[in-house]
């Protein structure tokens, strides 16, 4: 066999492979436009929805919407207002303390050595372990005896406090990783525990506490037994258990205005991905990897 | 130091002394061989008449000597005696009602047409009652033994008592929740409808004063003029009965000056209740579930049956001189320990002080302990900073979960007095019908979520496979956009999807001509737990997905080189390396997944609540309706008691499990 028709070959079955590996990339593409499709069926859904009125659901279901309902908006946007004020202040207050307590905590486990140090810590981490169902009700019962119920304080102290334990542990791992010269050198220069903690730790744990605080703030705007359980006002309800009653308590029984107001209550959580999806993702995946 | 010693000695005997509880024995107790299905006492408790499920009549003496004794053909359903104690009525399954005298003889017999459930006797002797499984009422005059009159009731009575001395009247309990007072002409004087089946009626001497307990574990104190509830209320250990159940449910008698209310509950308790409010005056253990119970009409002789066949007499005085003892008991145990404790402590520190061996001892031992103190003290500011944290988490988390642990073995109720029930909230619980379902469904949960795992392990193998890092990149970005759907959203637009009219599902269907595959999904027994299981489709879960996909950029290059150099199809590579240098992360997907589905409320409460009936429940569905429909926090608790349980078992089965399987790979 000449040496001409081996080079022939091989071009032939490098095309042959380029052709396999370029139908290959073209399948895998096609399946993951599919799956995505199907993922995303119930916003779409929602979208579509939001903008027809009940004549054109029940009437035209596959229609596209005409005319476009966008007085919808402002009725949904209505009935969820004063929810999505609710949810976010509660959770935004929660966020603060659970970033100062679970970073201070963090800074104290990580760089500061005391008796009964990981006996504490331990402690803490043991809480992991155990599921809601375990203290639902004795917290509810907690919170009546405290004379909380029915007050933002119901949400904001027991978000407070299981929040920080994931928190303590992200913010541990992290402080841990910190060169101990910046401390030393700090401390040569007569700084205090607390002023290591907020001019040097805090400053160069920016990542890991916007990871915490959005972590938190999801878990907080997503919950829905306990503010179930603890508030009965409507006034001070937060936006989780709103979008189960506000259709009793606007009056709002058809669907397009519904569709709308859920959209609008995704909107904070919409905000808050455009900015620290990254946060998000890197809280997750560094949990995998601890647990 | 001698003198010392003796004192303290002195001070502890006492302590324990005033600490023991008074033994109350008085009054006799029997053992009637089988369940006490009935009790009556003579108003001055000289006769006491036990009748029992072995067809037999038995009455002793306030001492506890047996009178006499008698036979009838079957069980004993009622006896009834006189105030005098010179007469004796027995309602029995032989379908009799008998009349005995002082010595125990048949004077005379009724023959009814069926099973006679309870008899009753008015205080002067002369009136009998009787009421059978036919639904009629007898009325006799005691001395002939003369059928009076009789009526028909509607419904079965299971309790009867009687009142008066001129006007003697019958009342009547039934299962139609009715409390019913009769003249003795036989017309009816009113009717109180109560919520459940009346299990025991009871009567002040003169009629002003009706008490009822009822099926659903309720007492009612009604006004014996108008027929006016005055007030109902739970039984204080909120014994709870199924119909099964109703001869050892709850028994009731009222003193005769209507103040007072005796209650015997399936709970082995005994209460002593003031009428006014129903507050507890007095609590006893019974030691078995009451079956019966009568309280003489001087109030003074208290006689208990329970339905493994124990007889116990009780007198008042010695009931109260208990009661008074056990709370003595109580308080000096509180404030006894802590007495001794300080007392000891205070000895210690002048042992330690005074004496020259105390002073070498301490210097000795205490050594490493004052070094530690003394570390810890200058290491303060660590404690002070964990402060805040540490009390938030035990106030909010700490005490909760031992609070819940604890309560799992008590009768909660939080507004008055929570008692000690032992695992009988385990009992009912493992006895409840739904909770068997709800466990069912929650292992449907957690398997069909286990399957699941297998889709965002697809789409993160093939978003890991292309070529093209920006189309990489916006596949990754793009399947994570659910997460911005807060999950009640996303759970509303699935029932939305599942609607029978406008559902996305029905209308697919429809268009492509399946018009026989419609369902009204949610609402149907057969769909309801598939279609809940699916929602989610196709199950591409960000959180999962995420994590796995970190598990596979993680995963060395070389190996995957290594595979390509060996030739190894795609297949081979991804059960040779892929699954395995995933394991951790299904470790942790496996656990989050059964710890969710063990404790999945929001899904089906969202969906359907728990139906069609039974259909969709879960367990901590069921916790949430305890807590907050029927306020039963003791069962709540016992079920959050057994899920944690549960969830512990299989996180570390799950643990052990997994990594065997890491180090067999490895």
């Amino acid at each position: 066999m000449s040496t001409l028709t081996m080079k022939q070959d091989r071009q032939i079955t490098k095309r042959q492979a380029q052709r396999r590996e370029n139908f290959q990339q073209g399948l895998i593409l096609l399946s993951l436009l599919a799956l995505l499709f199907l993922t995303l069926v119930p916003i779409i859904l929602m979208l579509f929805f939001s903008l027809k009125d009940n004549g054109q659901i029940y009437g035209r279901f596959w229609a596209a919407p005409n005319p476009i309902r966008f007085e919808n908006y402002p009725t949904g946007y209505e009935a969820m207002k004063g929810y999505i004020v609710n949810s976010v202040s509660y959770a935004g207050v929660s966020v603060l303390l659970v970033v100062f307590l679970a970073s201070l905590s963090g800074y104290v486990f990580a760089r500061l050595r005391f008796p009964f140090r990981e006996t504490i810590y331990l402690g803490i981490l043991a809480l992991l372990m155990i599921p809601g169902v375990l203290t639902l009700i004795p917290a509810f019962v907690l919170v009546s005896q405290l004379g909380i119920i029915n007050t933002p304080w119901a949400l904001i102290l027991p978000w407070t406090s299981g929040g920080q334990v994931f928190g303590i542990l992200l913010c541990r791992t992290f402080f841990a990783t910190l060169p101990q010269e910046l401390f030393d050198s700090g401390r040569i220069d007569g700084a205090s525990e607390i002023q290591l903690y907020y001019k040097i730790a805090v400053p160069l744990s920016w990542p890991i506490i916007v990871t915490v605080a959005i972590m938190h703030l999801v878990a907080s705007y997503n919950d829905f037994i306990w503010p179930l359980l603890t508030i009965s006002n409507s006034d001070i309800q937060v936006v989780s258990v709103g979008l189960t009653e506000f259709t009793s308590q606007y009056g709002i029984t058809d669907w397009g205005p519904r569709m709308a107001a859920y959209t609008v209550a995704t909107v904070p959580l919409l905000i808050l991905f455009m900015f620290g999806m990254r946060y998000y993702i890197r809280g997750i995946t560094s949990g995998a990897v601890k647990a | 130091m001698r003198p010392l010693t003796r004192v303290a000695i002195l001070w502890l005997s006492l302590l324990l002394v005033t600490a023991l509880p008074l033994p109350a024995q008085d009054g006799w107790t029997a053992d009637a061989g089988d369940s006490v299905w009935s009790l009556a006492l003579s108003a001055d408790g000289g006769v006491q008449v036990v009748g029992s499920r072995n067809n037999r009549v038995a009455a002793y003496r306030t001492d506890g000597a047996l009178l006499w004794e008698f036979q009838p053909e079957g069980t004993v359903w009622g006896v009834a005696v006189s105030g005098d104690g010179a007469w004796t009525a027995v309602a029995s399954e032989d379908r009799h009602v008998y009349l005995l005298d002082a010595r125990g003889e048949e004077v005379w017999r009724y023959r009814s047409p069926r099973i006679v459930y309870d008899v009753a006797m008015s205080n002067d002797g002369s009136r009998v009652v009787a009421i059978d499984e036919g639904r009629v009422a007898r009325y006799f005059d005691r001395a002939s033994g003369d059928l009076l009159w009789e009526s028909n009731l509607r419904n079965i009575a299971d309790a009867v008592t009687i009142y008066g001395s001129r006007a003697i009247r019958p009342i009547f309990g039934t299962r139609d929740s009715q409390v019913l007072l009769y003249s003795p002409e036989g017309q009816r004087l009113w009717r109180a409808q109560l919520d459940d089946e009346i299990l025991s009626v009871a009567v002040s001497s003169n009629g002003a004063a009706v008490a009822a307990a009822t099926l659903d574990g309720e007492i009612a104190f009604i006004k014996g003029n108008n027929a006016e509830v005055v007030w109902q209320m739970p039984a204080p250990d909120e014994t709870r009965c199924n119909p099964r159940q109703r001869n050892y449910c709850l028994h009731l008698a009222l003193s005769s000056d209507g103040g007072r209310i005796l209650l015997g509950t399936r709970y082995d308790n005994l209460f002593l209740l003031d009428s006014a409010d129903g507050s507890v005056l007095q609590a006893h253990p019974t030691g078995g579930d009451v079956s019966a119970l009568a309280l003489s009409a001087d109030g003074e002789h208290w006689l208990i049956g329970t339905r493994d066949g124990q007889v116990r007499s009780w007198t008042a005085t010695g009931a109260a001189a208990a009661w008074r003892s056990a709370q003595e008991l109580r308080r000096n145990l509180t404030i006894g320990i802590p007495a001794a404790l300080l007392l000891l402590a205070a000895l210690a520190s002048i042992w330690v002080r005074r004496t020259d061996s105390g002073r070498r001892f301490w210097l000795v031992t205490s050594r490493p302990t004052r070094l530690l103190l003394l570390t810890m003290w200058r290491r303060r500011i660590a404690y002070v900073l964990l402060t805040p944290t540490v009390i938030l988490l035990l106030i909010f988390n700490y005490y909760p979960a031992f609070s819940g642990l604890y309560h799992s073995f008590t009768d909660w109720n939080p507004t008055g007095e929570t008692l000690w029930v032992g695992t009988r909230q385990f009992d009912n619980m493992l006895n409840s019908n739904y909770f068997w379902v709800g466990m069912k469904n929650a292992a449907i949960l957690a398997l069909s979520g286990f399957l699941k795992l297998a889709m965002p392990l697809l789409v993160a193998e093939l978003i890991f496979h292309i070529r093209h890092s920006l189309l990489q990149y916006l596949a990754r970005t793009l399947f994570i956009v659910p997460l911005v759907v807060p999950s009640v959203v996303g759970i509303l637009i699935w029932v939305n999807i599942y609607d029978p009219t406008i559902g996305l599902l029905n209308q697919t269907l429809i268009s492509l001509g399946l018009e026989h595959w419609v369902h009204s999904w949610l609402g149907e027994r057969a769909t309801a737990m598939p279609a809940i299981v699916a929602i989610g489709f196709p199950w591409i879960s960000a959180f999962a997905l995420l994590i796995i996909y970190g598990g596979l950029i993680g995963i060395p290059q070389e190996l995957f080189d290594a595979a390509k150099v060996d030739g190894a199809s795609w297949w081979t590579r991804f059960t040779r390396i892929d699954l395995p240098m995933l394991v951790p992360q299904f470790r942790l997907l496996l656990i989050l997944t059964f710890i969710a589905s063990m404790q999945e409320f929001q899904l089906i409460f969202l969906t359907t609540g728990g139906g069609p009936s039974d259909a969709t429940y879960t367990p901590a569905l069921e916790l949430y309706y305890n807590a907050t429909l029927f306020s039963n926090f003791g069962l709540a608790s016992a079920m959050g008691t057994f899920l944690f349980i549960v969830i512990l078992g299989g996180t570390i089965l799950n643990l052990r499990y997994v990594r065997s399987q890491v180090e067999y790979e490895a």
